[in-house]
């Protein structure tokens, strides 16, 4: 059964490119604008998510509301931050999440942070005709490190 | 010895102690008031001290010499009075000049007829100039008494009352020698006990009536300055305080003058008052600053000689105390008491006055350490705000620029493979690239200016505006609609476009995927309202509040909630304000929000509005 992404974002534009991303790198993935109707259809099982791309600043339930309340029925499910707050780690460290993705990000940065996390996606390598990002599965804690690096570089090429 | 001589005896001996008092202080200083001073109770004395060696038989042989020259005294004591009076209220030439005819034509008077059998005349003449003068000498010194304060008031008061009771005596005296009755020899003696005790106390206070006084006036000046503590630094907040000095010292004024100590210089503590006396270096005030020793002068132009024109005033020649108001290292300044001559200001009026002084640096302290403590705080929250507008500031950039930047990337990919470029990127790009405009453009008018929120008003068909707004809008998978009639009002268009838009656009960001927004346009009479109506997730009875605001106030906990939207509805509530408008939301949470503008239909409505709240439901 492929790995399911789930992405809470307030921002329209910003859960297309990310759903139109990594549904282009293999995965399957579902969007949501509240973290409220995410939590629902969790909670009552309609879907079980293998990933969450969790943004932090949103009216109603926020990113850390969210993921306490998700922690107390499924702690299981690794979260990933993605928020435009200026200590983005910090973030990630505060809700104990697998990963972060500081925005505004460079694609590679989502693709490889979702990659550390649950690994390829299933029918890979090869199927955007390419191998750069096909690296076997790496831990979270790796995950990390590669991130920073990716992050040198998107402060480079700013 | 009888009571009556006994008490003669005491007034006999208060008057010549007073005279020895006077007369060693005229010694000590010349001043022209001390010499009068000294040349009235010496006269008396003297006259007292003829009586006592007559009494004690030691001029028997020379019984009417004594008579005559006792009588040559009693007629010159008013005269030394009249020139005392006029040291403290100045009196007429002419008043001197007949008192002095009359005192010459009275010694002549004397001097051509025998002591004791002085003729009816002469005596009525005598009565008259004696009580006149006296009585004039009196009414002088009340005039002073009304111009001063506490313990000189009750000093001038009491000059007068002793003058008038030598006055009674002579009166009496005289009608004795028409009307000889034993009674008048008591009533005599008791009205000079009572000058005697009048004289004493006014003008050779004993130390510990002065200071009782002074005990009363201090408790009233630290009350004083208690109250007036919270008011100090305000227009007139000194006056109180300065009032209370004054009132304890006697003097008719004091003055609190404050110190700069970076500049050297007095200042106004307000600009509605200057109390920068005098600024030279050669000041009386600036020394005191400089040596921070109190200091007395009883003629202070003479002891600043470069600048006798800072002295100036009513008073003539201006007698003056000083003492530095300091805490520690801190000068704040002086105190000063003063005013023109009343002889009953003395050195030893500087401990009191220096006490005063260390009570006020107190609370001058104490308002300055709040001061700086309110200063500090205003900083720090000042810093504060900057850091959340900030933040606030980069979110609202960053989430356009995230697409922007992430389309931009696929594009290039795309563009590298050779793969066709996806349209729905390029849309996006465009349309997060002219989001963003607006935003730094909001941002821009925001930093350059509080009140520019509007341009010039031309009347403009809302609906028209509406319907531009909704044609434009990202509307997606949302059904969005206009409804009402055309309402046509005097605004800056292209503004209202932009609430409307950032409405519309808030509408849709936060309602689910096939929601309907309702955008609706109503003319009435006095004014026109726009609404814009969704079914999206509502907002927070919490953030409902702080919605129009700048940027939230959060709190600085790690786990902060976002309450904050950023500047977009900051920016509507400032452009309809400008209109004279007001802008308002009702919202139910998870049921919808109705944001409503209202606008005035005529210019002159548009002059100013408030932000009105409306909150219904809620829940959780």
């Amino acid at each position: 059964m492929p790995k399911l992404v789930v992405v809470i974002d307030d921002e329209r534009p910003i859960r297309d490119l990310v759903s139109t991303l990594l549904e282009e790198e293999g995965w399957p993935v579902r969007t949501y604008s509240s973290a409220v109707s995410a939590l629902g259809e969790i909670t009552s099982g309609s879907i079980s998510p293998d990933v969450i791309l969790l943004d932090m600043r949103m009216p109603g339930m926020d990113g850390p509301q969210f993921a306490e309340a998700l922690r107390a029925h499924s702690p299981e499910i690794p979260i990933v931050v993605m928020t435009a707050a200026r200590d983005a780690r910090q973030w990630a460290e505060a809700i104990s999440a697998a990963g972060y993705i500081p925005k505004p990000f460079d694609i590679d940065w989502v693709i490889d942070t979702v990659t550390g996390v649950i690994g390829e996606p299933e029918g890979s390598p090869g199927t955007n005709g390419t191998s750069k990002y096909a690296l076997p599965p790496i831990p979270a804690a790796i995950a990390g490190v590669r991130q920073w690096v990716c992050g040198k570089r998107a402060l480079a090429t700013a | 010895m009888s009571a009556e001589e006994l008490v003669s005896r005491i007034a006999e001996v208060a008057f010549v102690t007073l005279a020895a008092i006077t007369i060693v202080r005229a010694i000590r200083n010349h001043r022209l008031v001390k010499i009068h001073t000294a040349a009235f109770f010496a006269l008396i004395a003297a006259i007292m001290l003829i009586g006592w060696a007559r009494d004690l038989e030691l001029i028997a042989e020379d019984e009417l010499k004594a008579t005559a020259l006792t009588q040559m005294l009693l007629v010159a004591i008013p005269y030394p009075l009249l020139r005392l009076a006029g040291d403290f209220t100045g009196i007429s030439r002419l008043v001197r000049h007949s008192a002095e005819a009359a005192l010459l034509l009275s010694w002549a008077g004397l001097a051509a007829y025998h002591p004791e059998e002085l003729p009816s005349w002469l005596v009525i003449f005598i009565v008259v100039y004696f009580v006149g003068t006296m009585t004039y000498a009196s009414a002088q010194f009340m005039q002073a008494a009304a111009t001063m304060r506490s313990v000189s008031r009750m000093r001038m008061s009491l000059a007068a009352a002793g003058s008038l009771a030598i006055a009674a005596v002579i009166f009496l005296a005289g009608l004795r020698t028409l009307f000889d009755s034993e009674a008048f020899g008591a009533v005599s003696s008791a009205l000079v006990v009572v000058a005697g005790l009048a004289y004493y106390l006014g003008f050779a206070m004993p130390g510990w009536f002065k200071r009782a006084i002074h005990a009363n006036h201090l408790e009233q000046f630290l009350a004083q300055t208690v109250a007036a503590a919270p008011e100090i630094y305000r227009d007139g907040g000194l006056d109180e305080i300065e009032s209370a000095v004054a009132d304890a010292l006697g003097t008719p004024d004091a003055r609190i003058v404050l110190w700069n100590d970076e500049t050297e210089e007095f200042f106004a503590p307000s600009e509605a008052e200057q109390r920068v006396v005098n600024n030279p270096k050669s000041t009386v005030g600036y020394r005191v600053i400089q040596t921070q020793e109190p200091y007395f002068t009883e003629d202070a132009a003479a002891d600043d000689p470069e600048n006798p024109d800072a002295y100036e005033g009513s008073w003539g020649r201006l007698v003056m105390l000083a003492a530095p108001i300091t805490l520690d290292d801190r000068r704040f300044g002086l105190l000063t008491a003063f005013g023109g001559l009343p002889p009953f200001i003395h050195d030893d009026d500087l401990t009191l006055l220096q006490v005063m002084a260390n009570q006020i640096a107190v609370i001058l302290r104490d308002r300055e350490l709040l001061h700086e403590v309110t200063e500090a705080r205003a900083r720090e929250e000042t810093v504060r705000l900057m850091d959340d507008f900030f933040a606030a500031v980069a979110h609202d950039l960053k989430t356009p620029l995230t697409t922007i930047l992430g389309q931009g990337q696929r594009l290039q990919r795309q563009a590298r493979r050779g793969q066709a470029l996806d349209q729905e990127a390029v849309e996006s790009i465009v349309q997060q690239a002219v989001h963003m405009r607006r935003l730094v453009e909001d941002l821009l008018d925001d930093a350059r200016d509080r009140g520019q929120y509007s341009g010039e008003r031309v009347p403009s068909d809302l609906f028209e505006i509406a319907e531009d707004v909704v044609r434009q809008a990202p509307a997606g998978k949302h059904d969005i609609t206009v409804s009402g009639d055309p309402a046509v009002v005097p605004v800056d268009a292209e503004r209202i476009r932009q609430v409307l838009t950032n409405l519309v656009e808030n509408a849709v960001k936060y309602s689910p995927d096939g929601g309907s927004i309702s955008v609706r346009v109503v003319g009435r009479t006095d004014c026109a309202e726009i609404t814009v109506a969704d079914q999206g997730i509502g907002v927070p009875p919490e953030d409902i509040q702080t919605i129009f605001e700048r940027f939230s106030r959060g709190s600085r906990e790690p786990d902060r909630r976002f309450s904050g939207l950023g500047l977009g509805l900051y920016t509507c509530r400032r452009i309809v304000e400008e209109h004279g408008g007001r802008i308002e939301v009702e919202s139910r949470l998870g049921a919808g929000s109705t944001f409503t503008v209202h606008l005035p239909v005529t210019d002159e409505a548009a002059t100013g509005g408030e932000v009105g709240y409306a909150q219904t439901g809620g829940g959780d």
